[in-house]
């Protein structure tokens, strides 16, 4: 790159050293070059945009120079080396300071923010800062791909910054303080401040009626000097206003406040449960000058909460109008019903209130006799239930009869009583016979007789249930037999089960006989023989039809 | 552990008497000592309270009577005062009393009742005593402290055999019986009783038709006297197999498989495009109805 003619050359310095090589240094006027003397190109060039700062050596060092930053982190360094001296060195030097120093601002970028998130996010995340120094610093990825891939927590945070809403930057609450008087340039007494268009915005979001008046009067009635030098000396802005004073011009102003205080107070507040004058602060004093719940007597302080209040309110309004206008125009047509809903959730609870119980279908029947004696029970049929086919005629007995019988009955306790009477012994063991085991009464099966195996004969069963149900898993396994192995199979597996009856089942069955007292050998292997009997019977139904197919086959 | 203290077992036995066929064993006669079968078997029946009553000491009994018209408390005493009684020297106050109480109640009972001579025919109210059993049950158990674990069980002691109407009162006392964890117990005397046969089976009780009446209290203290606690641990006469298939409405025969209307729930042995009872129309396919065709054999050649 030769030096370009279109550039014009603001400041040429000679005698510059850069890295120990001489060469001369220019300042156009959009970067700074520097060359070894006798060439053509510059060796090193740095647009001003790239530069973020320059530094200075200290007074004092033999050596005069000159630093300057880049935005990406390298540093150039320029020795002034004028053989007149150190004096010119440093003449120089600071031409190039100035010079950069006007120069630089204009090209200033602006820091992208993107970089400045990258180096917040890089100092909070040490983790990040290693990973980045490792990889991108020794050039093992490039830094872009790190911010793309690796920088997962950056990614994401970038991500929810794009989510979440953006938020408008309020005003800060110091900025009336913040306007420092100027030096006071020999005016007496007074105080010099400057307003920046900044200050006066703020100023009007802070205090929209001051607004509203400098609308109205400016540019008409008065500068905008003169508006100001009036606000500021009103007693509006000043603590303990007089809005009585009808001097001033801002005292309607105050009017103003106060009215659009009071609408808000009405309509703002949505729930009418709310009761605000529940919260004063009740001071239990023993000695109470004043009553603790009278109101607050000194003027000032009142004024100055009421102040207070109207800059929360203000504030809370334009937090409130930040997500757009709709919130605007969706509160008009609201109150009534928010107001309802409060009292409504104030009334119910939820787990109080019924379930939905599904709908029911009534049920209607033609016949409901049906429904209430169910379905007849098969009873033989007889003329009287005590009858046992004999009607009350049978009895021979007579109602007189009967009376006395009964009559003596129930006269037949205490002193004459007989045990005899209820029970003899002869009846007790002909009972007695029947109930015992193995009498008429004890026929069937015994659902509660204990059966007990000793050990061996437990392990014994064990065993036998695995082995046939192993040899049962083959053969049910190779069903339905479409193939001629498989038919082999299943025929080899009964051979299998007969064999097993034969060799296992028997002889364990004989030995329960005789080890069990009870009768309930044969029960303890009716599963087993359940199984068996099944199988055969499948193979045997299996085998009958086989033959049918193959004659069917061969006759067509 | 240690604080688990053990509740007092209060073993409750309801008997519910059926005395509608007093007179049928009125008429019996005991040729031994002249008295009649109807003597024999209400005295058994005190006898059997009042051994249960000796168990233990904090055992109850509770007694009601049945026949045709109406069922009544014999023990406790409805109005309370019960009728003066003497005990021999030397019997248990409370024995004297249940003797008394029983003696005095069931004479009332079917004295008023005789009157009617067709009683003797009609159906006994048997329904109505196991429900009043059912509901004394549920007021001992309220009434008793946390101390105390009722177990109660009822016994049925009844010589008529079952009516039709009463099926589904039956069914009712049965089932609440069971929710409630009561026992029903059931001597029957000449004659089987289906109903109870399937209640005894609902219930975890048991059923005993007893083929000597005579010898009813040996019946009653050998089968009936151990709790169900205990019955699991003593050998007593295997149960019967209960008839539990319903009887279809049209023919009133008994069926295993049927066809059950969806809305009513009624039974019928042969399908029909309409319930009889709630009249709901039926939408079944044709394939469903009609019965399949025996397949044609295979046509050998």
């Amino acid at each position: 790159m030769t030096s370009s003619s279109s550039e014009s050359i603001l400041l040429l310095v000679p005698h510059v050293k850069l890295k120990k090589n001489e060469g001369e240094l220019y300042l156009m006027s959009e970067r700074l070059g520097w060359m070894v003397g006798n060439k053509d190109s510059f060796n090193v060039t740095h647009k001003y945009c790239d530069i973020k700062t320059q530094k200075i050596s200290p007074e004092g060092k033999p050596k005069v120079q000159l630093q300057v930053c880049l935005h990406d982190g390298n540093a150039t360094t320029f020795q002034f080396v004028n053989p007149a001296g150190q004096a010119e060195q440093m003449a120089d030097r600071d031409k190039v300071k100035d010079l950069l120093q006007l120069t630089l601002p204009k090209f200033k970028r602006m820091i992208n923010k993107d970089l400045e998130e990258k180096k917040l996010f890089l100092s909070e995340n040490p983790q990040y800062r290693q990973l980045y120094m490792d990889l991108v610093k020794s050039n093992v990825i490039s830094a872009e791909e790190f911010w793309a891939d690796h920088a997962t927590q950056f990614i994401k945070q970038q991500q929810d910054a794009k989510n979440a809403s953006q938020q408008d930057v309020g005003i800060s609450a110091s900025f009336l303080a913040d306007i420092k008087p100027q030096i006071t340039d020999g005016c007496n007494g007074g105080v010099r401040y400057l307003l920046t268009s900044d200050v006066m915005a703020s100023i009007f979001r802070t205090y929209p009626s001051v607004k509203q008046k400098h609308l109205k009067c400016v540019p008409n009635k008065m500068t905008e000097e003169e508006f100001w030098k009036k606000f500021f000396s009103s007693h509006y802005l000043h603590r303990d206003k007089n809005i009585n004073d009808t001097k001033d011009l801002f005292t309607d102003c105050g009017k103003q406040d106060e009215q659009i205080l009071r609408q808000d107070l009405s309509t703002a507040i949505k729930d009418p449960l709310l009761d605000l004058t529940t919260l004063n602060d009740v001071v239990e004093e023993e000695s109470s000058s004043t009553p603790s719940n009278s109101k607050i007597n000194n003027i000032a302080h009142q004024n100055m909460i009421r102040r207070f209040n109207q800059h929360s309110i203000l504030v809370l309004k334009a937090s409130e109008q930040a997500p757009g206008e709709q919130a605007l125009e969706s509160s008009v047509p609201e109150p009534a019903p928010s107001k309802r809903i409060r009292l409504q959730e104030a009334m119910s609870y939820e787990d109080l209130e019924s379930n939905d119980t599904d709908p029911t279908v009534q049920l209607n029947l033609s016949r409901i006799e049906r429904y209430l004696n169910g379905p007849p029970t098969t009873v033989q049929s007889q003329t009287g239930v005590n009858g046992n086919g004999l009607t009350a005629a049978h009895f021979d007995i007579d109602a007189n009869a009967f009376k006395s019988i009964l009559g003596r009955w129930m006269r037949g306790g205490g002193e004459r009583y007989n045990p005899l009477d209820v029970l003899n012994s002869a009846t007790a063991v002909n009972v007695l016979g029947e109930l015992s085991i193995g009498g008429t009464l004890m026929r069937g099966s015994q659902p509660n007789s204990a059966i007990h195996l000793t050990s061996e004969l437990q392990k014994e069963l064990k065993e036998l249930y695995v082995s046939l149900s192993e040899i049962l898993k083959h053969f049910w396994a190779a069903f339905p037999p479409s193939s001629p192995e498989l038919v082999q199979k299943t025929n080899r597996m009964i051979d299998a089960l007969h064999k097993f009856n034969q060799a296992k089942l028997a002889p364990y069955e004989q030995k329960l006989i005789q080890a069990s007292t009870s009768s309930e050998a044969e029960n303890i292997l009716k599963p087993l023989r359940f199984q068996l009997q099944a199988a055969i019977r499948k193979h045997s139904q299996l085998s009958e039809r086989r033959p049918l197919p193959r004659a069917a086959v061969s006759s067509m | 552990m240690e604080d688990k203290e053990e509740r007092i077992e209060t073993p409750l036995v309801a008997i519910v008497i059926d005395a509608t066929p007093a007179k049928k064993f009125a008429s019996q006669a005991i040729i031994d000592n002249g008295s009649t079968m109807m003597n024999r078997i209400f005295d058994a029946l005190i006898g059997f309270g009042n051994a249960h009553l000796m168990q233990g000491s904090h055992n109850k009994l509770a007694v009601i009577a049945c026949n045709s018209k109406s069922t009544k408390f014999l023990y406790p005493s409805e109005n309370g005062n019960s009728k003066s009684y003497h005990n021999r020297p030397g019997q248990y106050d409370m024995f004297a009393k249940v003797d008394s109480d029983i003696r005095h109640g069931l004479s009332e009972l079917i004295l008023n009742d005789s009157i009617d001579h067709d009683s003797t025919t009609s159906d006994s109210l048997l329904g109505g005593a196991m429900a009043r059993a059912l509901c004394h049950i549920h007021k001992v158990q309220r009434e008793l402290s946390l101390s105390h674990q009722l177990k109660p069980r009822i016994l049925v002691v009844s010589g008529s055999s079952d009516s039709a109407l009463q099926y589904m009162t039956f069914m009712n006392v049965f089932f609440t019986a069971q929710k409630e964890n009561v026992v029903i117990d059931c001597c029957m005397m000449d004659t089987d009783s289906g109903l109870l046969q399937q209640g005894c089976d609902i219930t975890g009780g048991q059923y005993l038709r007893i083929p000597t009446v005579v010898g009813l209290l040996e019946y009653l203290l050998w089968v009936f006297l151990p709790g169900p606690s205990c019955r699991s641990k003593i050998v007593l006469p295997p149960p019967t197999k209960v008839d539990y298939r319903a009887a279809c409405f049209c023919h009133h025969k008994l069926v295993d498989i049927g066809w059950v209307c969806s809305v009513c729930l009624s039974i019928f042995c042969k399908f029909s495009i309409i319930c009889t009872t709630c009249n709901t129309e039926f939408k079944l396919n044709r394939t469903a109805i009609v019965p399949s065709k025996p397949k044609k054999r295979p046509r050998m050649e």
